[in-house]
């Protein structure tokens, strides 16, 4: 399967580790398939511990000079990467429903949102003060810095193949991190083609790095990234039982962990609420990719007095709901 | 989805719209509405990922608050009402990282996104998003004479 992009250099089927784009140590691939049509889009690379060992040992090297950068000079990298993705938003977005199955006018927001987070953080970054404290002895100052933490790994899952990457590279970079993802064996293609804007903007090698691997590779190179030591941090979106299997093992080594883990969301309709406004929030909350978010609606409580009006204004949302391919632009699920 | 759907019939679950594989293909599910939902269906314990509501009815505001909270969650809640007493008590109630008011779209890149109890650790977005990647580093600094 082809795919219709004005830049074709942006779909990107190798990972890319310290500065180059590479295939797996074995050369194995595995497949990426488009879930609306069972197709095969691409063949991306196998890998596994040793790849991410190199990746990370690329990482710590990069970092020294990374940090040292001024804070508007990290901040102007990524503000210009915010810019390249919202002008290439079209392609990336096509690149996202392929490998993900949302609609693509929903591929193109979610692209937008990806952008949001290296604006928004870069502009943090030139904000990082620390403190000084008065001492309560003579002859002496006290100071507080605020400091990158060092090497960090980001693990992202297939819903928001584009947001949830840039949501974690964004902030370790403009703190002057550096780091190693790995996206969802599903949709690897999002994050690659992110990395091949990001080189254009002149990210220095080395500071992010995106290794890929299907379901097999990911206890391998998962278990690198939270067994190395060199790796100081680890930020991961995903399932419940997944985030605790992680979390435990990098109590090994006292790693920082971030986890964005499962929900259960209550939606409450009390009986003073405006049905409009429920309606109209009920089609992002719980249809939006099709409830595939951790913060879809999951259960819907309505009190007695509205129950039975709500429930006939959800019968016609949902019937009037349109299924299809993501690249139907009737689409809405 | 299909097993969610199932266990909700049989414990009673009236399915109004949908219930299960789109024409479309295997990998279409059709938007699904259930009513007569309870705390004891397999869905309201676990993430349905899909596009299926299952409706539960209430009538005390402080037991509707109980029940939500009533599971090892704490990621996002929503709450329509337009009464301000009532959306403090609720916010103030529900045990969660994020509380939607009155509307279903809560992502920006400003705010701090993120949950408690066993949906995570830490934030992402906001100021408060580059404190998971900064350190603390204090300098005691002495032999400042004079």
């Amino acid at each position: 399967m082809t795919l219709t992009l004005s830049d074709p250099d942006l779909f990107r089927t190798q990972a890319y580790i310290d500065g180059k784009w590479v295939d797996a140590d074995s050369g194995e691939t595995f497949a990426v398939i488009d879930p609306a049509t069972g197709e095969e889009i691409a063949q991306v690379p196998r890998m596994g511990a040793a790849e991410t060992r190199r990746a990370i040992e690329a990482a710590e090297r990069a970092q020294v000079g990374w940090r040292k950068l001024l804070a508007k000079e990290r901040a102007k990298i990524l503000r210009d990467l915010a810019d390249a993705m919202l002008a290439n938003a079209d392609d990336l977005a096509t690149i996202l429903t392929a490998e993900q199955g949302k609609p693509h006018a929903e591929a193109k927001a979610e692209i937008a949102y990806a952008a949001s987070f290296f604006e928004w953080f870069g502009e943090e970054a030139k904000r990082v003060s620390g403190e000084t404290i008065p001492a309560p002895m003579p002859d002496r100052r006290i100071v507080v810095l605020r400091e990158p933490i060092g090497v960090t790994v980001g693990i992202t899952p297939w819903n928001f193949p584009s947001a949830m990457p840039t949501r974690k590279a964004a902030p370790a970079l403009a703190a002057g991190c550096s780091m190693v993802l790995k996206p969802a064996e599903q949709t690897p293609l999002s994050a690659l083609s992110v990395m091949v804007l990001a080189e254009r903007v002149g990210l220095p090698a080395g500071v992010l790095s995106v290794v890929t691997g299907d379901a097999e590779d990911a206890p391998k190179i998962g278990g690198e990234m939270t067994s190395n030591p060199i790796v100081r941090k680890l930020s991961f979106t995903g399932s419940t039982e997944v985030g605790k299997l992680l979390m435990g093992q990098c109590a090994k080594t006292i790693k920082k962990v971030s986890l964005e883990l499962g929900g259960n969301a209550p939606f409450l309709v009390f009986d003073d609420a405006d049905l409009d406004d429920v309606i109209a929030a009920m089609m992002v909350a719980k249809f939006r990719n099709s409830g595939q978010t951790c913060i879809s609606a999951n259960r819907v409580l309505v009190q007695d007095g509205i129950h039975d009006a709500f429930v006939e204004r959800m019968v016609e949302l949902a019937s009037g709901i349109t299924v299809a391919s993501g690249f139907d632009p009737a689409a809405q699920i | 989805m299909l097993a969610h759907v199932g266990d909700a019939v049989e414990r009673g679950g009236d399915v109004l719209v949908g219930g299960g594989i789109h024409e479309q293909g295997r990998t279409f599910f059709s938007p699904t509405i259930i009513t007569g939902a309870d705390m004891d269906w397999q869905m309201s314990n676990e993430e349905t990922f899909g596009p299926v509501a299952a409706i539960h009815r209430f009538s005390d505001e402080a037991a509707a608050i109980r029940t939500a909270n009533a599971t090892p969650f704490g990621l996002a809640a929503y709450l329509f009402s337009q009464d301000h007493a009532r959306i403090w008590r609720a916010s103030e109630g529900l045990e969660y990282g994020m509380i939607a008011i009155n509307t279903g779209f809560i992502s920006t890149e400003v705010a701090p996104f993120g949950g408690i109890k066993e949906s995570g650790i830490g934030r992402e977005g906001s100021q408060h998003g580059l404190d998971d990647f900064l350190e603390y580093k204090y300098l005691a600094w002495a032999g400042v004479r004079g």
